[in-house]
């Protein structure tokens, strides 16, 4: 194992407070907790949002705190699902009096640590809180004989979508609904070209020979639906979206917005050209492309590979995206 | 065996840490091949922290101390098996909340309110692949043996022994809760590290309680 940490103990720590240094302008640390929060918070009259997960996922979530999005993140050990004493602290943290949403991928560690901060800050701290899960990932058969789909890079719409709403004066009841409808409308799909190791066990999540790739494969390296021989990009491209179509169908006419996420160790370069072969691909079907995003903002470590995410747009959707945040990682003007 | 007391539990949370703290890298060895890995780190991390609190404040009663580092567990966790252990220690502490003295009889309705309580939270049933797969015939092991006019000790010897063929038949398994559940057929023939975990406490318990 090569990487440029310390301790492997410490890494989660360190990157926080790290990343506390770099947007002292946005953010604060809330005591030792690994909770990440708004400076200005909490902000008084809004619905507070609180997200969060594994680490090795940067720069989600705590890149999305800031004006427009999140209030809060919480930060668990590399992988492994916040503890519901963060959870709890930050909930207790941004409830202004208006309530709090919680925005959960779909993992069974995270649904279970927040769904209990939940009942616990409801039943012993008073506060009305509420939850989305988020779960866009169309590589899982989501019958019952699996945890369900994973929440992947699509979550940084939700983040969007609900934030834009709770800084709107959106009640807790409206921001739930805005998620909700943009959950409906979310959809993505990703792929492996290396693994990626997480630093406490210093062993890759899998192994993948030199000439394939995983189509489907998960953010901590979880099976997806097939592995191939490399393909070229254009045909990556439309394995992606062709199981995104499937799963909801895109007419001619429709508006999406169109997310390319690296997973830790692709080109920039590269996910451009992935972007490239998606656009067109939507293009052809008649399709309208009304926002490009390209970048890393849901990794996985150093793996190597990108997800696909369209969020179909109706007005409200489209309003919701196009209005101001500013976030370490996502800055809509 | 032991009066179960406050003093013996507190001494049990600590072997208890100590069990998982010598068993963690063979737990997550177990955890890779079905997980990503880090189920013994979640259990020594959770057991820690929970036996520092613990002592830190320790409950003057045996089903407050019990449903007290059920708590700890719950809150302290994060991840997924240490939160779950914690949610069903914390439904069997509150069972038998102030009682000082805990009785066989307390022990088996401790098991079956751990037992519904890991099941709702973790929307789980036996057959699953999961740790309830080690807990329910041990918790049925107790109860039969305890009617069956067995000594506490006896009965207790039982439950771990039915636990640890429990946990062997998750190997024969398809996973359908948790992370493991994304591997669909390829989960089979590995044992479900949860259950095996429970197995190591339970073996824990039994080790510090009869000195066997």
């Amino acid at each position: 194992m090569k990487k440029l940490i310390n301790d492997p103990n410490n890494v989660v720590q360190e990157m926080l407070e790290g990343f506390a240094a770099a947007h002292s302008g946005h953010v604060r640390l809330l005591g030792d907790l690994n909770v990440v929060v708004r400076r200005d918070g909490p902000v008084n009259g809004k619905v507070g949002l609180v997200s969060g997960g594994g680490s090795g996922h940067e720069p989600a979530h705590a890149g999305y705190v800031g004006a427009g999005m999140l209030d809060a993140a919480c930060a668990g050990d590399v992988f492994a699902s916040p503890s519901v004493g963060q959870i709890l602290a930050a909930i207790k943290h941004v409830d202004s009096g208006s309530g709090v949403l919680l925005i959960i991928k779909n993992y069974t560690g995270d649904v279970l640590n927040f769904e209990l901060a939940m009942d616990l800050a409801r039943e012993n701290e008073g506060v009305s809180v509420d939850k989305v899960i988020v779960s866009d990932d169309v590589s899982v058969d989501p019958s019952a004989r699996t945890a369900g789909r994973r929440g992947i890079a699509g979550t940084i719409f939700i983040h969007k979508i609900a934030g834009a709403r709770a800084e709107a004066g959106g009640t807790l009841h409206d921001v739930k609904a805005s998620a909700e409808t943009a959950l409906k409308n979310l959809r993505s799909m990703g792929m492996a070209l290396s693994p990626c190791t997480v630093p406490a066990t210093g062993k890759p999540t899998f192994t993948l020979p030199e000439d394939e790739m995983e189509i489907g494969m998960g953010i901590h390296g979880e099976p997806g639906i097939k592995r191939t021989k490399i393909m070229g990009a254009d045909q990556v491209a439309e394995a992606l979206l062709s199981n995104i179509t499937a799963d909801m169908p895109l007419r001619e006419g429709d508006e999406v917005a169109l997310m390319t996420n690296g997973l830790g160790a692709t080109p920039v370069m590269e996910l451009y050209i992935m972007h490239r072969a998606a656009s067109a691909l939507l293009k052809d079907m008649g399709v309208a492309i009304c926002a490009g995003y390209v970048g890393e903002y849901m990794t996985s470590l150093e793996m190597s590979g990108c997800s696909l995410t369209v969020l179909r747009l109706d007005d409200g959707l489209k309003s919701l995206l196009f209005a101001p945040s500013r976030t370490p990682a996502f800055v809509q003007i | 065996m032991k009066d179960i007391t406050p003093a013996t539990l507190l001494g049990l949370v600590e072997a208890l840490a100590d069990t998982f703290e010598k068993e963690e890298s063979y737990v997550n060895e177990l955890d890779s091949k079905v997980g990503d890995g880090e189920c013994g780190t979640n259990l020594r991390k959770a057991f820690r922290t929970a036996s520092d609190r613990l002592n830190a404040k320790p409950p003057g009663d045996a089903g407050g101390l019990i449903e007290q580092l059920g708590m700890h567990l719950i809150t302290s966790a994060g991840g997924t098996i240490g939160l779950l252990f914690g949610v069903g220690i914390h439904a069997a502490g509150r069972e038998v909340a102030g009682t000082s003295q805990l009785q066989a009889a307390d022990v088996v309705r401790m098991g079956d309110a751990a037992v519904e309580a890991i099941k709702i939270r973790g929307k789980a049933e036996v057959g699953d692949k999961t740790f309830l797969d080690a807990l329910v015939p041990a918790v049925t092991a107790f109860s039969d043996s305890v009617n069956n006019g067995a000594s506490a000790e006896e009965a207790f010897g039982n439950a771990v022994k039915a636990a640890r063929k429990g946990a062997e038949a998750t190997t024969g398994m398809v996973a359908r809760r948790g992370r493991a559940s994304y591997l669909g057929g390829r989960s089979l023939g590995h044992i479900d590290p949860g259950a095996r975990a429970l197995v190591l406490a339970l073996e824990g318990v039994e080790k510090h309680l009869t000195g066997t």
